[in-house]
């Protein structure tokens, strides 16, 4: 008995100094991680909100042409693709570092060596977005998807990148022994793999390396590389994150995780080239292409199947916890996205659905549905800790998830159902007396006319969801928020 | 994974292979073309464009044209670009060695642009027609040419002027709600005639050996 009594307190005591020391640790890190990280999350949602407005007045002008067309800065092409390139560059892309740095630091133990020169890094990523989106605006764009910006804001974004990005890699290098964590291998993953990505196809386009179609295929790689690879293991890799972390539980499977990155690292360099299906290059590349989206549709599922499993036990926390209910959307998401990708490459489909809406739903599944998602999720995690405050108001946050998941999600429904129907009226040619496919050409017009109605409503959705999130954040910057000592923010209460 | 250089050299290695096989492979096989030679008559295809038409792809890039239109044609098998009339035969790697940058395009908001400068019928039915008149009208006010059109107006590639003297050739005979008060005209600018210039420069329909045509030209 008296044994007992004498070991317990002894016991307590050992485990409330590691706890202690824990926490010390964990805010140490917080701490280095404060200015650079809320700078870059800042500047991601602003950038949010600027892509938001401008896909909105894309979408108005398919409907109706003559609003804003006498101003050439705001015309048709130009306005799309600012749109496709803050959503990457401005948002995703911010917002990923900011995440991934975070991360990273905590999973490997590490303090932020140097805060102030990440965000230097992160001034001169802005003023590469800045100067890539007046570039689009004032006619000095190009014209390969996700390449529009000048070539000379993608060597400012190169540089800013590597300011940053470095500090990522520093970390990981200077991590304490012990495990590696799944996360840890994804966001290393993608700090390295974008910078080759960035510089060696920029080389290649804007210094005359490749020449005709070899452009376009380059562009291709690039586009699929920038979605599948940089975005999708920044995504992955902060949703292997938040559901180990939120529910409690470790991964469910190490060495299928390990498999399953592998796989994906392995597998996904060799997807993208559908996106030149039927256009004027050699066929093995396209059928290439094909059967690597089919191969990996492997690690797709040993990801979504390790996410479920180590969710099995606390599905309940999806109704409480802001963080999980946004990635586990997210990690849903970045499976549909997949299937959808395959079932598009293949060229039965690939016939009807080419050069329509739906290569557009295909982009907007990885951005916004998994990867935007993933990181709303990170973020409602992370910025609490770095400021020090709650968030002001579950319901603040409830708007902003239904706001974002019903915009998305019908954004989504609405690009894939006008697409079907764009290609389906351009693939029927009537034949006869009379019959004039070039003029036809218009039922496709209107067939997709009404459904991309549908798309400018779920963007107003969009819009106020993310407003919503930037005045919350806003609140949380300028000190509004709940003081720390409180519980987490979460949806409803909490039984 | 607990040794960086093995994850670095993984990492790396992976994505040197995917280079090496998407992007080095195809560069050797369609990476440095020549035009086709014809040994009878000296007939050279294709031709680098210059001047007003190299221009022109400028204007035609900076204003986004891409985002709407595209400019190749699939196998008829792999769609139905030519059965609706927009060229005769698919368009291969060789019909773009001039190209910089390339504008082959992703999306079909608009009609394909493979072979606007190709002779057409004079049947004004048609989308576009191999004249520059129908163009400036098509690019002032798409409209005009089709009420239901999508297409966003480029006024601001056309200037209202004053006639002195002669009417300009180049005035475009607008009516109805695009009327100018009398004494003006609407005359393109230099921007304009730079687009129309390039777009008249489209013709993928010279014949190819590694692509036959697999329909009758359209009439």
């Amino acid at each position: 008995m008296s044994a007992i009594s004498t070991e317990l307190p002894q016991n307590v005591l050992e485990n409330a100094e590691a706890v202690r020391l824990e926490h010390i640790e964990r805010v140490t890190i917080d701490r280095s991680a404060r200015a650079p990280v809320l700078f870059f999350y800042a500047s991601a949602v602003f950038w949010l909100l600027v892509q938001n407005a401008l896909g909105l007045i894309a979408s108005i002008k398919i409907q109706w042409p003559e609003f804003l067309s006498a101003c050439p800065v705001l015309t048709y092409g130009r306005v799309v693709a600012a749109h496709g390139n803050i959503a990457v560059y401005g948002w995703a892309s911010m917002a990923g570092l900011g995440t991934a740095l975070w991360i990273l630091a905590r999973l490997c133990r590490v303090a932020l060596p140097r805060p102030a020169l990440p965000i230097i890094g992160g001034a001169v990523w802005n003023l590469g977005v800045v100067a890539g989106t007046l570039g689009i605006l004032f006619g000095n764009g190009r014209v390969l998807p996700f390449l529009e910006f000048p070539k000379s804001a993608m060597l400012v974004l190169f540089l800013g990148y590597c300011l940053i990005a470095v500090w990522g890699i520093v970390i990981f290098l200077q991590r304490r022994p012990g495990e590696v964590f799944i996360s840890t291998l994804y966001l290393v993953a993608a700090l390295l793999w974008f910078p080759w990505l960035l510089a060696g196809s920029n080389t290649l386009l804007g210094w005359h390396g490749v020449h005709g179609v070899m452009q376009a295929v380059v562009g291709a790689w690039y586009a699929q590389n920038l979605l599948g690879v940089w975005l999708t293991a920044l995504g992955l890799g902060t949703i292997y994150y938040f559901i180990p972390k939120v529910s409690g539980k470790p991964v469910y499977s190490a060495s299928l995780a390990g498999l399953g990155f592998w796989a994906f690292i392995i597998l996904s360099g060799w997807t993208g080239m559908q996106r030149l299906s039927g256009g004027p290059v050699p066929a093995w590349l396209v059928t290439v292409s094909i059967s690597a989206t089919i191969m990996l549709l492997i690690p797709v599922v040993i990801v979504m199947v390790n996410y479920l499993l180590t969710l099995r036990e606390s599905f309940s926390l999806l109704n409480h916890s802001p963080t999980l209910r946004f990635a586990f959307f997210g990690a849903l998401s970045y499976f549909v996205a997949n299937v959808v990708f395959l079932i598009g490459s293949f060229r039965s489909v690939g016939a009807v659905t080419q050069f329509t809406w739906f290569g557009v739903a295909e982009d907007q599944l990885f951005i916004n549905a998994f990867f935007s998602m993933a990181m709303f999720g990170a973020m409602y995690y992370i910025i609490p800790r770095l400021v020090v405050a709650e968030w002001l108001s579950g319901n603040l946050i409830r708007i902003h998830y239904w706001g974002a998941a019903y915009g998305f999600g019908m954004s989504i429904v609405m690009l894939l159902a006008a697409g079907v129907a764009q290609g389906s009226a351009q693939s029927v040619i009537r034949i006869g007396e009379g019959a004039n496919p070039q003029a036809d050409f218009m039922l496709s017009v209107s067939a997709m006319l009404p459904l991309l109605i549908g798309r400018v409503m779920a963007q107003v959705l969009l819009c106020i969801g993310n407003l919503v999130f930037a005045i919350h954040f806003a609140l949380l910057l300028l000190r509004l928020g709940r003081p720390s000592a409180d519980e987490p923010t979460l949806f409803g209460a909490k039984s | 994974m607990k040794s960086t250089p093995l994850l670095f050299a993984g990492l790396f290695a992976s994505f040197a292979v995917a280079w090496c096989a998407v992007i080095a492979i195809p560069q050797m096989q369609i990476g440095n073309l020549q035009p086709q030679v014809d040994e009878e008559n000296a007939d050279v295809y294709p031709v680098d464009i210059s001047g007003l038409s190299e221009q022109g792809r400028q204007v035609y890039v900076a204003q986004g044209c891409g985002a709407c239109h595209t400019q190749l044609i699939r196998d008829a098998h792999m769609g139905p670009d030519i059965q609706r009339e927009w060229g005769a035969r698919r368009t291969v790697a060789r019909d773009y060695i001039y190209d910089t940058p390339v504008t082959l395009g992703s999306m079909r908001n608009g009609p394909d642009l493979s072979n606007v400068g190709a002779a057409k019928s004079e049947d004004s039915t048609r989308r576009y027609i191999n004249d520059p008149r129908w163009l400036y009208l098509e690019l002032y006010s798409p409209r005009s040419h089709e009420a239901d059109s999508i297409m966003p107006p480029y006024r601001y590639l056309f200037k209202k002027r004053k006639i002195s003297g002669e009417p300009s050739p180049e005035a475009l005979p607008l009516t109805g709600a695009n009327a100018v008060r009398s004494g003006y005209e609407v005359v393109p600018t230099a921007k304009a005639r730079a687009l129309v210039a390039f777009l008249l420069s489209l013709d993928k329909s010279h014949p190819l050996k590694e692509a036959r045509a697999t329909a009758p030209a359209a009439k």
